[in-house]
């Protein structure tokens, strides 16, 4: 629940020590090649660490910024964002009461408890976890099983041959214009390493993770699971922020090996923008699965209902035989939102399977596209793919848009597509209001029922986490 | 304007001379358009899968009056009870009396005796864009056909379009406009044959343009039968009034390079649209049907489903976008495209696109690529049909259902026929049937 929000703030508390003026000043707006060395040095990465983001670096200043997406927004300053710097330190609040009431009206909603409301709106108050010893105790059980869970950039010293060895593997340093931007300036992320024939004990998510920087703007994430291994990751962003435009460009990596599987769920609730489309986040993100192996498996599920624009394709390269991708996603776009979001299964491997589920809800003025791409490679023997893609609308100045790419090279390959595209029938709502239920419960229900297959894939926290996230997203979205 | 661009149109010399001023302003636009956007390269979204650069670069000369294919075609085609014009290399011929109810000419003719006849309705229905514009710049003839308000067409009208290839390659501009008149209704079949000739490549670039009055039905039948070196760049646009009906059938079997560009726009409200199409490739051979479906006007119906058949190293590329825009209420959108593929070095594209910006809308899309219905197959093989017989006769029966309910049988029969020649084991199959 909330747990980027909270692990940012728990981080900022350790911070604080240490993060100073002096920092502020040598990180100021602009990119060049000593930011990325800047970057580097602070992090005492090793040199070969830096002749990566330095290639990265220089293959982005020759790459354009992609247009092919139907989202529009102002140009983005590269040379205006910090890229050295904590994300937008919030002002201190004294109390409660002076948080903008409607925040608190959403986190009451959340069922979020006041103390906790209190971190998340940023308001100063002692420390309610104990942090430190959280920490350890799941450090102990992991480390007992073997799991390697820590910052990437503790990893890169501590695991420097995986690190060396998958870094960019998957999502190559070329892979496109946001990724490579990653690559050279990526502030932190996650690192996560099960050995082989390990079944991680407990599924991991930032919550826990106790990480001496800030995950930033940039952060990558890499995930390895060896041989017969298994893990469920959770990464949740799923608090309002009150911040400016801001961006977000991260790449998460996965790769599995023979028979392991890599369960990578997200609920993402960045801050949306306002009614009008002023502020929210740019979220542009690259994530890619690699099935490696024979019998692999990476299963992505998302709910996004939050950032002014999002941009993601979780992705997977079903390259073992056997090997299985899924994708599971639930976007809403309230407002100004707009989101282009799918998935694309790459089928190289001997009768390998996808299956993709995706539903988009728009609302208001929001626009929502579904982009996906199913390719069947020449030896992809046996590939088989169901995809099927739905789209609700709610009011009558929203739009959702599907665009399926189908590549099929293989005459034994089976593909499926199916979407459709509907709103909110009459009749279902008339039946829901005459048994005494509100119109924007009744809305919300329907839209929970439509999404149904989707937030059953959710580990359970999650799921009843993004059932409430739908409905208050969805709010003034009716009548 | 790039090299590519520049050497395509002084090859092609200057736009024919002599027609009216609001013609010349249109062919100096598409010109112009060329010049400034150059021909499309597989960065454009829509020719990703498809490449020009081969045809671009031909040094493809206008046909020198070519002789009629009028007996060519009669010899070829049984008569299928439809009148028949007969266009050979863009040039028309008009031959007898067409049927009551509807005045076809030579477009050379109206623009030469009045002109203004057509200043409004060429380039309605075709957006003057990359090799649509190259037609706009270059036909020199064409036909129109003009249905009268309240005519049951008695005939179906038969266009036969033949290219004729020569030693050096060459290129064809046929334009075609209909105007279908208030409650009128007509069956069109257009055949495209390659007559043998010389060995070099043959450009057809031909633009059709079809406008459908309140309450008129047109059938359109459009059936190519490709060779090797025959390249077809079409066009065909269409629009519809209120309560308009249109039943199209697109059967492309084959070619080198065969793209056509179909686009459909509901101007009134409670149109229906029905596109159906079948496409076969085998060897080398590259097929592409790119359809663009717009709702503009509330409750109006559009139903797509086209079918595949890939063999050898064939190639097909099929994109739909169905568009529904914020005023269409009540519109209905769907689209199926399904593809069999029958070899280990076939290739099929498929992106049925939906844009939807409008919520009192039912929309649907599906699309398959996959091998026959194994029920479908034990269920013959139960009745004594041998395994490869059985493939056979499904393989035919998957595309040839596009065909389903054509009035009149005969015009049915002829695209059957077209397609039975071109399967392998064509004529087992057809004793099959009976």
């Amino acid at each position: 629940m909330s747990t980027q929000q909270i692990d940012e703030l728990l981080e900022k508390k350790y911070e604080a020590g240490f993060f100073t003026d002096i920092e502020q000043d040598i990180a100021p707006p602009g990119l060049t090649e000593d930011t990325v060395r800047l970057i580097s040095t602070k992090k005492n990465e090793p040199d070969w660490m830096l002749e990566w983001r330095l290639k990265a670096f220089r293959l982005w200043q020759r790459m354009k910024e992609p247009t092919w997406a139907k989202v529009s927004y102002p140009p983005i300053d590269y040379q205006a964002i910090s890229y050295y710097a904590a994300p937008k330190q919030k002002p201190k609040l004294e109390s409660l009461d002076e948080v903008d009431p409607k925040l608190l009206e959403t986190y009451a909603k959340l069922g979020i408890p006041l103390e906790e409301q209190k971190l998340l709106a940023g308001v100063a108050v002692d420390a309610v976890f104990d942090s430190v010893s959280v920490a350890t105790t799941f450090k102990a059980t992991l480390k007992e099983a073997g799991v390697v869970f820590c910052p990437i950039s503790e990893a890169v010293h501590s695991h420097p041959e995986l690190v060396q060895r998958y870094l960019g593997s998957v999502v190559p340093v070329t892979d496109n214009f946001f990724a490579s931007l990653n690559a050279a300036v990526f502030s932190d992320g996650s690192f996560v390493y099960i050995p082989k024939g390990v079944r991680c004990p407990m599924e991991l998510s930032t919550y826990f993770r106790i990480n001496a920087m800030n995950t930033g703007q940039f952060e990558r994430t890499l995930i390895i699971a060896e041989e017969g291994s298994y893990v469920s990751y959770l990464e949740g962003c799923t608090a309002p922020q009150r911040d400016e435009n801001q961006l977000h460009a991260a790449v998460v990596e996965l790769v599995a090996h023979q028979d392991a599987e890599i369960k990578y769920s997200t609920v993402q609730n960045w801050y949306p923008g306002d009614e009008d489309g002023k502020g929210g986040i740019y979220n542009f993100v690259t994530k890619r699965g690699l099935c490696e192996g024979a019998r692999s498996k990476i299963s992505w599920t998302q709910v996004e209902t939050g950032s002014a624009i999002t941009w993601k394709y979780p992705s997977c390269v079903l390259k073992g035989d056997d090997s299985v991708g899924e994708f599971y996603s639930v976007a809403l776009s309230n407002m100004r939102q707009q989101a282009d979001t799918g998935t694309k299964m790459i089928h190289l491997g001997k009768r390998t399977r996808s299956t993709i589920i995706s539903k988009g809800i728009s609302a208001g003025h929001g626009q929502q596209t579904y982009r996906g791409g199913v390719t069947v490679g020449r030896g992809a023997d046996g590939a088989r793919n169901y995809t099927q893609c739905d789209s609700l609308l709610i009011g009558s100045r929203c739009g959702a848009h599907t665009i399926p790419y189908i590549d099929v090279k293989n005459r034994t390959a089976q593909v499926e597509h199916e979407a459709t595209t509907s709103r909110i029938g009459e009749d279902q709502l008339f039946y829901c209001r005459q048994r005494g239920l509100s119109e924007e419960d009744a809305v919300s229900l329907i839209v929970n029922g439509f999404c149904k297959e989707v937030l059953g894939e959710l580990p359970m926290e999650f799921a009843v986490e993004a059932q409430k996230l739908l409905g208050i997203s969805l709010e003034g979205a009716v009548g | 304007m790039s090299e590519q661009t520049e050497g395509l149109l002084s090859r092609l010399g200057d736009p024919p001379a002599g027609g009216p001023a609001w013609l010349d302003g249109l062919r100096e636009r598409a010109r112009t358009h060329l010049a400034e956007e150059g021909f499309p390269g597989k960065r454009r979204e829509r020719w990703r899968f498809t490449s020009v650069k081969d045809v671009v670069e031909t040094p493809f000369a206008r046909p020198d009056a070519p002789s009629s294919a009028r007996a060519w075609v009669d010899e070829r085609l049984a008569d299928d009870g439809a009148w028949r014009v007969v266009e050979t290399d863009g040039r028309v011929e008009l031959d007898g009396a067409p049927p009551e109810g509807v005045s076809v000419r030579r477009i050379a003719d109206v623009l030469a005796e009045e002109p203004a006849a057509l200043e409004s309705a060429l380039g309605a229905a075709v957006a003057g864009e990359e090799f649509a514009a190259l037609n706009a710049a270059l036909f020199e003839d064409g036909l129109l056909v003009d249905v009268a308000p309240g005519a049951q067409l008695a005939r179906p009208v038969h266009l036969v379009h033949v290219a004729c290839p020569a030693e050096a390659p060459r290129a064809a501009y046929p334009r075609l406009l209909v105007r279908m008149g208030t409650g009128s209704e007509a069956t069109l079949l257009e055949s495209f044959l390659t007559r043998p000739g010389g060995d070099a490549r043959h450009l057809t670039n031909a633009v059709a343009e079809v406008l459908v009055g309140a309450n008129a039905g047109l059938t359109h039948v459009r059936l190519t039968e490709g060779t090797d070196d025959a390249v077809q760049l079409a066009y065909l646009g269409v629009r519809l009034q209120r309560d308009a009906r249109f039943d199209s059938r697109v059967v492309a079997l084959g070619g080198g390079l065969c793209r056509l560009e179909l686009t459909l726009t509901f101007d009134g409200p409670g149109a229906e649209a029905r596109l159906d199409g079948a496409y076969h490739v085998d060897n080398s051979e590259h097929v592409d049907h790119q359809l663009t479906v717009i709702h503009r006007a509330p409750r109006c119906t559009s139903r797509v489903r086209y079918r595949g058949l890939l063999d050898g190293q064939g190639h097909a590329v099929f994109n739909a976008i169905g568009v529904v825009e914020r005023d269409a209420a009540g519109s209905s959108a769907h689209q199926e495209n399904k593809n069999l593929l029958l070899s280990d070095e076939a290739t099929v594209d498929t992106k049925p696109q939906l844009e939807i910006d409008c919520d009192d809308v039912t929309a649907s899309h599906g699309s398959t690529v996959g091998a026959l219905d194994a029920q479908q197959l034990f269920y013959l093989r139960s009745r004594g049909v041998p395994e490869a017989r059985a493939r056979d006769i499904l393989t035919y029966a998957f595309v040839s259902a596009v065909l389903d309910g054509i009035q009149p049988e005969a015009i049915a029969q002829r695209a059957r026929t077209a397609i039975l020649a071109r399967l392998p084991h064509g004529d087992a199959i057809r004793e099959a049937l009976g």
